[in-house]
């Protein structure tokens, strides 16, 4: 997705109209769908894709086009919006960096590898994991459903759904290793 | 000091995915902006929401992308003041505790124990707590319902899980019995977010309980 984080380069950089057309068209639908696994109804769903979109277009100043990854980005930016809207709670979260941090100096694993090798990794690292802890990270990041709520849902004790959750996190994270 | 008691990877991944009970969440916020290790694992976790998130498929849009002469103007300012770093509140809990701890109001609650309370409109967000211990004072031996997050904002304490200072993070399940003792020369004021009430036990705590409803 390097090509996804130069549109958005293009878009913070120099206000590109036609990068932000195509980040909307690439990213629009997947967000739809995003709001709508937590329950949005389609027509609601698509004003949260719009309102994500249109918060890029707004924020792209704060995207660092060297060190930042546009999915990544964008990302954080649905699912605050998905805390916020649907399920009507507080967010906490600040944007990769944004400007909460009070050491902003971190040597970030973007400073020492290209974006899209990190996103490469991660995928196929996904890729990899049993069905088992796969299905756990869906649960939780695409349904956006909680510890407990994932426990119920599968019907297994709480202590099984982190102890998933731990050894799908090592395994992509062993999968980076030698880039940080 | 370097912190060295930090989160779970599972409490780490749920913040990432947005599913943390508010209250969990402002204490994960609280303790990356004090800790740069963690910090960097929430990057990852964030870009494991984007990786899976591209796989998602997607759901075609009714209307087209809006009219680039009608898109608004872009934020030309930071949306969050950076404002002075030397503020013992970190900033993702600002908006929720001010940025001064010395400006709380603390209702007693035990000897030695001091607490300021912070709601969430939903109960399901959870129940978020400053704790003001004086040098050496006990918190009372609990256990809990569900996770509980404790972050040192100022002081130290001890428990048998060792000591906890400034940016240092206990993650405890409803398995885990604890009795923090304050540090003897400073004291700790720490914000505890919790899922549901802590349970109390023993006779002293039963005692004790009228003055530890929240």
């Amino acid at each position: 997705m390097a090509a996804m984080t130069e549109l958005l380069r293009r878009v913070s950089e120099n206000r590109d109209a036609q990068a932000f057309r195509e980040l909307f068209q690439a990213y629009g639908p997947r967000i739809k769908a995003y709001m709508m696994r937590k329950g949005v109804e389609a027509q609601a769903a698509e004003d949260l894709a719009q309102e994500t979109l249109l918060t890029v277009w707004r924020k792209a100043g704060l995207f660092s086009g060297d060190k930042g990854n546009a999915t990544t980005w964008i990302f954080t930016i649905a699912r605050n919006l998905r805390v916020d809207r649907v399920r009507r709670s507080m967010t906490f979260q600040p944007l990769p960096q944004g400007h909460q941090e009070e050491a902003s100096s971190d040597p970030t694993p973007e400073a020492e590898a290209s974006t899209s090798e990190i996103q490469g990794r991660v995928r196929k690292a996904l890729q990899a994991l049993p069905m088992d802890q796969r299905e756990i990270i869906v649960l939780a990041y695409i349904e956006g459903l909680s510890q407990s709520e994932i426990a119920a849902r599968l019907g297994v004790p709480l202590g099984t759904v982190k102890s998933r959750m731990r050894l799908a996190y090592q395994k992509v994270r062993a999968a980076l290793e030698d880039l940080q | 000091m370097t912190v060295t008691h930090h989160p779970d990877a599972s409490t780490l991944m749920s913040f990432a995915s947005g599913t943390l009970p508010a209250a969990l969440a402002a204490a994960v916020a609280g303790h990356l902006s004090l800790c740069p290790v963690c910090r960097r694992e929430a990057r990852l976790l964030d870009a494991i929401g984007a990786a899976t998130l591209r796989e998602l498929p997607g759901a075609p849009l009714e209307r087209s992308p809006p009219d680039p002469r009608e898109l608004p103007a872009p934020d030309t300012a930071p949306e969050v003041s950076t404002g002075p770093a030397d503020g013992e509140v970190p900033f993702p809990l600002r908006k929720i505790i001010g940025p001064r701890l010395d400006d709380r109001t603390w209702r007693f609650q035990a000897p030695g124990i001091y607490q300021h309370l912070i709601r969430f409109p939903n109960p399901s967000d959870g129940i978020l707590r400053l704790i003001k211990a004086s040098p050496g004072a006990a918190i009372p031996e609990h256990g809990h319902q569900g996770t509980e997050l404790t972050l040192v904002l100022r002081g130290a304490y001890r428990d048998r899980l060792g000591a906890f200072h400034r940016g240092d993070m206990a993650d405890l399940d409803d398995a885990v019995d604890h009795t923090p003792i304050a540090d003897p020369g400073a004291g700790c004021i720490c914000l505890v977010a919790s899922e549901a009430r802590p349970v109390f036990r023993g006779l002293l705590p039963r005692l004790l309980r009228p003055f530890l409803r929240a």
